[in-house]
């Protein structure tokens, strides 16, 4: 009788422990293997939903909110050094600054934002702002996707002008 | 053997009268097709333009996958050679979007527009009032432009001046203090 509860709790442990969550789990082996030029990281897979595994209870470190930001639309250069400032529903503010990646990520502890937020960029004397506001998604990346089309702007970027420069970014090194 | 038949029936007659009742709903006088009634769709693009920066954004509202689904500028695109900072919102997306809204809940929405029931009683209306649980949270206070908006397409007492304001609602900046503050 002891044997054969025994075997039933392995049973439902076992059933628990294979249970993820189906669609993130697809989105995520969606975005494909690490680039091994790059370690895991604060410089790894930019431009990707960050939120899809950097989420509570996910598989790495939770953001509250994260992303990539670019020179310009058509480049895929980073920018590092830029100013996420983020305006929150209770009229809180944060800043968080990228990368050279061009990643930023907040952590909740530090801020944790009421829905919905604002957000504007600055760098080197230029500020833009969202056209839009978030309601509820903390990834940039999965609105903004790296090529844009029906559902998408494409990637976040400071400059319109695509004969404007900005100081390049280190590359990582 | 007569008298048990009778009972036997009896007791199923009971159980389909039960049955049929528990799955009533009290829309009997919508129920038939063709006695269904939608807002106007005339004054509609007002009223989507309205809803497309607080509902039909790209993480919520604006996306494929939802039941209420809206198209245009700043959100989900018809055309699949536009995008969501291209052309302004076209009539077919305006029409997809009030496809989206009028078939979601048809039988009360036919209630709400023939004024027999309050037009909160639709979804559309208790999610972002916070009456029902909303992933996007409060959107609207009662009687804000939006609700004067939205209220009045769906009762035939559109209040155009409502949604306008609601579109030209400015963005909250945060204030050099504010930013001072935190950097």
């Amino acid at each position: 009788m002891v044997r054969r509860s025994a075997l039933l709790v392995s049973g439902f442990a076992l059933a628990f422990a294979a249970c993820g969550d189906p669609a993130p789990d697809a989105a995520i082996a969606a975005l494909g293997p690490e680039d091994t030029f790059v370690p895991v990281g604060p410089l790894h897979r930019p431009g990707q939903p960050c939120l899809l595994c950097h989420k509570e209870g996910g598989r790495a470190t939770a953001f509250s909110l994260a992303g990539t930001v670019y020179v310009n639309a058509t480049t895929r250069s980073p920018l590092a050094n830029a100013e996420v400032i983020i305006l929150d529903s209770a009229s809180g503010t944060f800043s968080a600054s990228t990368n050279c990646a061009g990643n930023f990520f907040v952590l909740p502890g530090d801020y944790a934002p009421p829905f919905p937020i604002w957000l504007t960029l600055r760098a080197a004397g230029v500020q833009r702002d969202m056209d839009t506001p978030s309601y509820r998604e903390g990834s940039c990346g999965t609105c903004h996707t790296p090529t844009i089309g029906p559902a998408s702007p494409g990637p976040v970027y400071l400059l319109n002008d695509p004969t404007m420069t900005v100081p390049a970014a280190n590359q990582c090194n | 053997m007569a008298r048990n038949k009778l009972g036997v029936l009896g007791s199923m007659g009971a159980l389909c009268l039960a049955l049929s009742l528990a799955g009533c709903n009290d829309f009997s006088t919508a129920d038939a097709p063709g006695q269904l009634s939608v807002p106007s769709r005339d004054d509609f693009p007002a009223v989507a333009d309205a809803m497309q920066l607080h509902c039909g954004t790209l993480d919520c509202h604006g996306q494929s996958g939802r039941n209420m689904r809206l198209y245009g500028l700043y959100g989900l695109r018809l055309d699949p050679t536009n995008n969501p900072l291209g052309e302004v919102t076209s009539e077919a997306e305006y029409d997809a979007t009030y496809s989206s809204i009028v078939g979601l809940e048809p039988e009360v929405m036919t209630k709400v527009v023939q004024h027999q029931v309050a037009p909160e009683t639709l979804t559309m209306l208790r999610k972002p009032l916070g009456i029902e649980k909303h992933m996007g949270g409060l959107l609207i206070v009662q009687d804000d432009p939006l609700d004067r908006c939205m209220v009045g397409w769906l009762i035939g007492k559109f209040d155009a001046a409502a949604c306008v304001a609601v579109v030209q609602t400015q963005r909250p900046e945060p204030t050099q203090v504010e930013l001072d503050a935190s950097e």
